[in-house]
């Protein structure tokens, strides 16, 4: 068994790297964009606080994901944050951007939309398997859920997303941009 | 059931999938924004925490490069780990005291030194990393601090040997777990418990073995475990979902 090496560094490199990744499950869980400084600040504190518990010979996303998880848990809960990640669009849109700059935000906003039609606990199973690739016994492993339990949920969000991947473009094709769901409370 | 059980997304869905993946990009700024809060809180901790050596080591990087933890000023740094040092002594103090081995004056002057009147951080804004960093920390509670862990390394070996050990105890509780055999789990619980009785990992192990009693169907017991979890860590982030699992009596994620 190897002495512990001083972890700030370590903390440190995993901040700089995996802050983007960080985030970006926080929007995919639906956090939004106003308070995503302040829950990812307040999540790697707590990633700080129990930086000695990571196994270095496990992947670091899913860990992180299992935080990102908890926190987009606990923000969803509070009533102020009932509103849906489409309120911000019109501030984003109000800057000139690149055509393909802007058809990628469209793509991402869609596929946010689609995700936020799945329930929570379903969503970060299903975010972990088909955007982050990782494999469902360390799905399992992070949210500390039996593996069946993981490919039920995975089941589910799929028909879910599957649906609303269809009534988005059907929104679409007919004029009408997701932003329709506006206001909706999130789940 | 495995990968090739599922169900395939269609081409519409997988398109969604391939046209918004991809990292979403913060807000320019971001990234340094937070890591200036996240130097000042880690500093406002003092010595524990990530087990980095506490508020010092918490500001030894230089900000050379987008997202680094950045240097806070020396009087900072003093200020962070007089108070985390004073925390570090006071709940060192707190712990002896329980054991008879030191006497309760101690923890009373630490705890009028932590508690001394200062803003919150909540209410400073965060663009100035200086005024987060002061006001941080004394807003720090005692009782959110992790023990102080020794420096020295032969403490540190047998930390990283304990750790270890407890890490492989609850992989195997939740292996168990996880293929259904809450029994098991909560056999291996047992054995971390007594084997370390306040590990590292002992939130983790308490929380998992309310979820593998809920799991085996023993509600009464679950939720009187439940309450003895609120009781020892009101503050743990699993809170909820070990209240959720004792109450409904399902499997909740820990």
């Amino acid at each position: 068994v190897q002495p512990i090496a001083p972890t700030h560094d370590r903390f440190q490199a995993v901040f700089q790297a995996e802050f983007a990744y960080v985030c970006t499950s926080l929007r995919r869980l639906g956090v939004g964009e106003r308070d995503l400084e302040d829950v990812a600040h307040d999540l790697f504190v707590e990633v700080w606080k129990r930086f000695t518990t990571y196994d270095p010979a496990r992947p670091i996303k899913p860990w992180l994901f299992a935080f990102a998880f908890r926190f987009a848990s606990d923000y969803r809960r509070l009533a102020r944050h009932k509103v849906e990640v489409f309120v911000e669009r019109d501030a984003e849109e109000t800057a000139p951007r690149a055509d393909e700059l802007l058809a990628k935000r469209d793509a991402q906003r869609t596929l946010l939309a689609a995700l936020e039609s799945i329930d929570v606990e379903r969503r970060a199973v299903f975010i972990m398997f088909e955007l982050d690739e990782v494999p469902m016994q360390e799905i399992a492993g992070s949210l500390g859920i039996p593996t069946n339990t993981a490919y039920s949920r995975l089941r589910l969000a799929r028909e879910e997303f599957q649906a609303a991947a269809h009534r988005l473009a059907a929104q679409r094709a007919s004029g009408r941009a997701p932003a329709a769901r506006e206001g909706k409370e999130a789940r | 059931m495995s990968d090739a059980d599922l169900p395939e997304l269609d081409a519409t869905a997988r398109a969604l999938l391939s046209a918004g993946g991809g990292t979403i990009e913060p807000a320019p700024g971001a990234q340094d924004r937070v890591a200036t809060r996240l130097a000042a809180s880690i500093a406002a901790l003092g010595p524990g925490g990530g087990g980095g050596g506490g508020g010092a080591s918490a500001t030894s990087n230089a900000s050379t490069g987008t997202g680094t933890l950045p240097r806070v000023p020396m009087w900072v740094v003093g200020a962070a780990f007089v108070v985390g040092g004073a925390i570090g002594f006071g709940v060192h103090g707190a712990v002896a005291a329980r054991d008879g081995s030191t006497s309760s004056t101690t923890v009373v002057t630490v705890a009028k030194t932590i508690e001394a009147p200062a803003p919150s951080a909540s209410a400073v804004p965060s663009g100035s990393s200086e005024a987060v960093a002061v006001a941080s920390v004394p807003a720090i509670s005692p009782s959110s601090l992790p023990l102080a862990p020794d420096s020295s390394s032969a403490t540190r070996f047998n930390h990283a040997a304990d750790l270890s050990e407890e890490r492989k105890i609850l992989d195997d509780a939740r292996a168990a777990f996880g293929r259904g055999d809450p029994d098991g789990a909560v056999a291996k619980a047992r054995a971390h418990e007594r084997r370390f009785p306040h590990g590292a990992l002992s939130e983790e192990r308490d929380a998992l073995w309310v979820q593998a009693l809920a799991q085996a169907g023993k509600s009464d017991e679950a939720r009187a475990r439940a309450a003895k979890f609120e009781q020892n860590y009101p503050e743990s982030m699993l809170l909820p979902s070990v209240k959720a699992a004792a109450q409904s009596g399902r499997k909740v994620a820990p």
